[in-house]
C-alpha cells in the first residue's frame, strides 16, 4: 500500500525548493523541482482515483497536482486532473477553486502563454507579495466613485518620482567615490533601474499594488555585499519613510530631519506632498493585498509638514544653463567651400549615429573587437547626451558629446570583466555575457 | 488563610496567585513550536517562531504577553519566547506579520483540536495549510489525512476597517457553508498590537 501522505509531504518539500529557485531567479532549476513535486503530487492524487469517499483529500491532491501542472504550462495535464478532482464529489470550496484554475487555462490557451511566460507571471506573483496596495479616490462624488485619469496619472507620476529620488538620496549616503570605478556610471545605472512595478491592479475605484524589485532581476551591474546588501533595504525604507510614515507627527519630523537634509528632503518628499496637499482632487490609502480592507489612510499633510517635507532651500548657485543644439544648414560646393547660410535652426533634442568597431582605453585592462560595425544611438535631451543600449544593458549620459561615447565604451568593458568574473551568474547575466561573446572579440 | 498574621496572609494569598496562575493559564513557548507540528522540520519550524518573536516585539511586546484568544473558546494565553532574533533579516512587515500569524495559529489548533498540521497544498504559486489526526489516533484514515482547512489571517494593529472581527465576518461569509458539502474549515485570526486571536470552526 502506497503511503500517499508520505508521497505528497516529498512533493511538497519539492514545491518549496522551486519557490527557492523562483526567489533565486533560477529557472532552470524552478522548472526541474516543480516538475519533480507535480511527478509526485500526481502519483499521491493518482493512488486516490477510486476512493470517491476520501474527500477532501482526494481532490485537494488533484487540484495541488493541477496547479503544478498549470505552472509548468502543461496545460492538457492540468486539465485532466481538473476532470479527474471533479468526477469525486469535492466540497464546495475546492470546486470552486478547481473551476477557477480551469478559467486560467482557458485563458492561457487563449493568450497563447508559454511555459516561460507562466514562469515570469509567477515571478510577478513572487514579487506582489512585498508589494504595498494603494488605493485612488476621488475626494468628491462629481463622477462617483470613478476616478478620472488625470489623478491617476498625478499619483503614480508622484510616487515614481517620489521612490526614485528616494532610492538616489540613499546611494548617494552609502556609497562614495571609492566604492565603484565609475561613481557616475554606476549612479546613471542605479538610477535606471529604481523604478517601481504594477504588479495587480483593481478597477473598482482604482486600486494599484506597486513593487520595487529590488532584489531578483534589476541592480545586476553591482553584485558586492555592500551593494546587494544595500538595495535590499531601498523599497522598504520608501515604504517606512515615505508611504506607511506618520507625516503630520511631531516624532516623524525629529527623526526625517536628524536622516535627511533639507535638500534630501526636498527631492524625497516634494513629489508625493503634491498628492497628499489639501488641493489634491483625490485622497490615497494603503489596502491589504486584495484590496478588501483599509488598512491605512495616507493623512493630507498641512501646512506645518509641507514646509518641513519642502523647505524653501536660498538658492547660492547659479542656475543651471540651458543649453540648445544649433544646426545650420549650407549650401556649399563638393568641396566645402562658397558657403551660403540656409537656415539655423536650436533644437531641445536631438539624435546621432554613430559606429563603433575596436574598443581600447588605458583605462581598460582589456581591448574590444567587434565582428561587425555595432551602431549606436548618441541623445541629446535636458541640456545632457546620453547613450542608451539595451542590448547590451547600458545607459551612460554626460554634459560633454566628446566624452559620451568613451564613457560607453569604458562601461561596456568593465560590465564584460564584471561579468567574466562571476562564479555563478544569473540567467539574465549569463545571456547577456552570451551576447557579448556573440558580437565582440575580446584581448 | 485568614487566621494568619497580616504579613502571612500576604505571602500565602501572593502564593495562590502565582499558583492559580500557574495552573490555569496554557502558554506558548515560542521556541517549541518545533516540538509542536511535528510534520514540518525543526528549521521550518524555527523560522516561524523568529517571525513571531519579530512580529511581536515589532509592537514592543515582551516575552510574558497575554494573547487574549476568543472565538470557540475564550481564553488569555501567556506567550514566551528566550530567542534573541537578529531582525536584519525580517524587514518586511507584511511578511513576518504573516508568518507570525502562521506560527500562533499552529499553537491555537494544537491546543483547541485534535488535528495536527498536516502539510500544504498548493494553490496558485502559494500555498495553503491542512488539518489532519495523527497516525496514532483513532480516526486517522490514510486515504484522507487531510480533514479541514486552516485559514489564517494576520493583522499587525487593527484600524476602524481593518478589525479582527471584520475578518472573521468576511471569512465566514466568503464561501457561505450552507449544506453539508461546505468544506471543514477553521479560521485563524491573530492580530499583534493588542495582542489577540480569534480561532473558530467555520
Amino acid at each position: 500500500m502506497k503511503d500517499i501522505r508520505s508521497i505528497h509531504g516529498r512533493a511538497m518539500e519539492f514545491m518549496r525548493l522551486a519557490k527557492e529557485d523562483l526567489e533565486n531567479r533560477n529557472k532552470e532549476s524552478y522548472l526541474n523541482n516543480t516538475q519533480k513535486a507535480f511527478d509526485l503530487e500526481r502519483e499521491a492524487a493518482y493512488a486516490l482515483l477510486s476512493n470517491f469517499d476520501s474527500e477532501p483529500t482526494r481532490s485537494v491532491l488533484f487540484r495541488s497536482a493541477a496547479n503544478l501542472a498549470y505552472n509548468l504550462g502543461q496545460y492538457e495535464a492540468s486539465e485532466k486532473l481538473i476532470y479527474q478532482a471533479l468526477s469525486g464529489t469535492p466540497h464546495a470550496e475546492i470546486k470552486a477553486e478547481l473551476l477557477s484554475l480551469k478559467d486560467s487555462i482557458d485563458l492561457a490557451y487563449g493568450l497563447e502563454f508559454s511555459t516561460n511566460d507562466i514562469t515570469e507571471y509567477s515571478y510577478i506573483g513572487l514579487i506582489k507579495e512585498n508589494a504595498v496596495n494603494l488605493k485612488v479616490e476621488p475626494k468628491t462624488d462629481r463622477y462617483s466613485k470613478a476616478v478620472v485619469i488625470d489623478s491617476i496619472v498625478d499619483f503614480l507620476k508622484n510616487v515614481q518620482t517620489s521612490y526614485k529620488n528616494f532610492a538616489e538620496v540613499l546611494f548617494k549616503k552609502a556609497f562614495n567615490e571609492d566604492d565603484f570605478p565609475n561613481f557616475d556610471n554606476a549612479l546613471t545605472n542605479f538610477k535606471r533601474d529604481s523604478n517601481l512595478l504594477m504588479v495587480d491592479l483593481k478597477f473598482q475605484s482604482f486600486g494599484v499594488a506597486l513593487v520595487a524589485d529590488t532584489s531578483i532581476m534589476n541592480y545586476a551591474f553591482d553584485n558586492t555585499k555592500k551593494f546587494t546588501d544595500f538595495r535590499s533595504t531601498i523599497f522598504d525604507g520608501f515604504k517606512k519613510d515615505v508611504l506607511y510614515a506618520d507625516l503630520n507627527s511631531e516624532q516623524f519630523h525629529r527623526e526625517i530631519s536628524e536622516k535627511y537634509t533639507e535638500n534630501e528632503r526636498n527631492r524625497i518628499y516634494t513629489a508625493i506632498a503634491t498628492t497628499l496637499d489639501s488641493k489634491s482632487e483625490y485622497r490615497v490609502s494603503i489596502t491589504d493585498h486584495n484590496f478588501k480592507y483599509k488598512v491605512k489612510d495616507l493623512p493630507t499633510i498641512n501646512k506645518k509638514t509641507i514646509s518641513f517635507l519642502k523647505p524653501k532651500i536660498a538658492k547660492l548657485e547659479e542656475p543651471e544653463r540651458e543649453f540648445v543644439i544649433k544646426k545650420t544648414l549650407e549650401l556649399t560646393d563638393t568641396e566645402g567651400s562658397k558657403r551660403t547660410k540656409l537656415q539655423t535652426e536650436f533644437l531641445s533634442y536631438a539624435e546621432f549615429s554613430i559606429t563603433i568597431s575596436n574598443i581600447k582605453h588605458k583605462e581598460l585592462a582589456i581591448e574590444i573587437y567587434f565582428m561587425d560595425p555595432y551602431n549606436l544611438k548618441i541623445v541629446f535631451e535636458n541640456n545632457s547626451f546620453s547613450i542608451n543600449d539595451p542590448y547590451f544593458e547600458i545607459l551612460v549620459e554626460n554634459k560633454d558629446f566628446k566624452d559620451i561615447q568613451k564613457l560607453y565604451e569604458i562601461a561596456l568593458g568593465e560590465k564584460y570583466l564584471i561579468l567574466s568574473n562571476l562564479q555563478e551568474p544569473v540567467i539574465d547575466e549569463k545571456s547577456l555575457f552570451d551576447r557579448m561573446n556573440g558580437s565582440f572579440l575580446v584581448s | 488563610m485568614l487566621v494568619f498574621s497580616d504579613s502571612h496572609n500576604n505571602y500565602i494569598i501572593c502564593i495562590s496567585i502565582r499558583n492559580y496562575r500557574d495552573q490555569q493559564m496554557t502558554i506558548f513557548t515560542l521556541e517549541e513550536l518545533k516540538n509542536t507540528i511535528t510534520l514540518f522540520s525543526s528549521v521550518q519550524a524555527d523560522f516561524w517562531s523568529e517571525n513571531s518573536i519579530v512580529a511581536l516585539e515589532h509592537n514592543n511586546h515582551k516575552t510574558g504577553c497575554i494573547l487574549n484568544v476568543s472565538g470557540d473558546q475564550a481564553e488569555d494565553i501567556e506567550i514566551q519566547w528566550t530567542s534573541t532574533v537578529v531582525k536584519n533579516a525580517y524587514k518586511e512587515e507584511k511578511k513576518f506579520i504573516e508568518k507570525s500569524a502562521e506560527a500562533i495559529s499552529f499553537f491555537l489548533c494544537r491546543t483547541y483540536t485534535e488535528f495536527n498540521i498536516i502539510e500544504e497544498s498548493c494553490i496558485g504559486t502559494g500555498v495553503d495549510y491542512w488539518l489532519g489526526y495523527d497516525e496514532g489516533h483513532k480516526l486517522y484514515d490514510p486515504f484522507n489525512f487531510l480533514t479541514a482547512r486552516l485559514e489564517i489571517s494576520g493583522i499587525n494593529k487593527e484600524t476602524a476597517t481593518n478589525t479582527v472581527a471584520s475578518r472573521v465576518k468576511v471569512k465566514t461569509k466568503q464561501t457561505a457553508p450552507t449544506d453539508d458539502t461546505s468544506l471543514p474549515a477553521y479560521i485563524s485570526i491573530v492580530e499583534h498590537s493588542t495582542p489577540k486571536a480569534h480561532f473558530s470552526k467555520k
